[in-house]
């Protein structure tokens, strides 16, 4: 894509645009727990309204998306383990080391927890096909399934 | 006629030379080793700060005087200490800036899994945590008692490197 500005053209590459997820302009300043039954700002509402489909956009388009979780009133550990958790079963641990960046430079060991503890314990649930829990029923989602991404509901909430 | 004698004077001169060097030398070792006396010690007094808030914090929760906001509000504050205070660890005392991220995550993942806390997440109301909880809590204080000390340990044994150099 090419604008005329001030007389001289510039060209923007769409493509390597990061597309950006700030939790607390677009969530919550607080983001509480795991499910849609214990909380209103749950982690299931954040993958389920957010955080799936830009993830989903950004695999289609072939860019990172950056999620920040800075700034916000703080974090239970469940609720970031719920959130990516269900990213990575999903997509898969290496789509979305491909694809995500989390930014957090206030508390960074959630990022080591996330990495170390979150991303492995969910990519073997993936394998196992060991789903998670859905408390509320959702639209259609995301899901890369057998090198194909593919959107509908793919599990019923209890 | 004064002649002069010239060994005399070299031996003179060396003699001034030496001692000053000396002065030079005693002066600025000890300035260095003050200055980082000085630095150590205001950040073990920073560590000793950030352990003196995790323990209020456990005390507080422990007599059921906070919210489920409150209690995730005062463990960002404590995370946000330790993730400033690691930084400058890790660059001028070569201390790794991933230290104390097993402490945090424990102690976020066992306060805010108690049933009570989690009942009360929306309301918001005060609560004590589970009987449960808090022999969880006393079990992760003892296994974790020696972590601030060892770190005031490292952080006195280390040299210091200055960012400036």
């Amino acid at each position: 894509m090419e604008l005329f500005l001030n007389g001289n053209w510039i060209k923007i590459v769409l493509n390597k645009m990061k597309n950006k997820l700030n939790i607390l302009n677009e969530f919550s300043e607080y983001p509480k727990l795991r499910y849609c039954t214990l909380s209103e700002t749950s982690a299931e509402k954040f993958y389920h309204e957010l955080l799936n489909e830009r993830f989903g956009n950004a695999v289609i388009e072939k860019t990172d998306l950056e999620v920040n979780i800075d700034y916000t009133a703080g974090y239970t550990s469940s609720f970031l383990d719920e959130a990516f958790g269900n990213l990575v079963f999903d997509f898969g641990l290496e789509t979305v080391n491909k694809h995500l960046v989390i930014i957090s430079n206030d508390e960074p060991y959630w990022l080591d927890m996330i990495k170390s503890e979150t991303f492995k314990e969910w990519q073997k649930r993936r394998k196992e096909n060991n789903a998670p829990k859905k408390t509320k029923s959702h639209l259609p989602w995301y899901r890369f399934v057998d090198n194909t991404l593919g959107k509908k509901i793919w599990i019923e909430h209890v | 006629m004064c002649e002069i004698n010239w060994e005399i004077l070299v031996n003179f001169i060396g003699i001034i030379v030496n001692g000053f060097l000396a002065w030079w030398i005693v002066n600025s070792i000890q300035k260095r080793m003050k200055d980082e006396r000085t630095i150590k010690d205001h950040f073990i007094l920073e560590i000793k700060d950030l352990r003196g808030d995790c323990r209020g914090l456990l005390t507080s929760i422990f007599s059921g005087k906070r919210t489920p906001d409150e209690m995730i509000f005062s463990l960002k504050l404590i995370g946000i200490k330790s993730t400033h205070l690691l930084d400058i660890f890790d660059t001028n005392f070569k201390i790794s800036k991933n230290y104390l991220n097993q402490y945090l995550v424990e102690i976020n993942q066992i306060i805010t899994d108690d049933s009570n806390f989690i009942a009360n997440a929306n309301t918001n109301n005060k609560i004590t945590l589970s009987d449960q909880t808090q022999r969880a809590i006393l079990r992760f204080q003892a296994q974790h008692q020696m972590v601030f000390n060892n770190l005031i340990l490292l952080v006195n044994d280390c040299s210091y490197v200055s960012m400036n150099k």
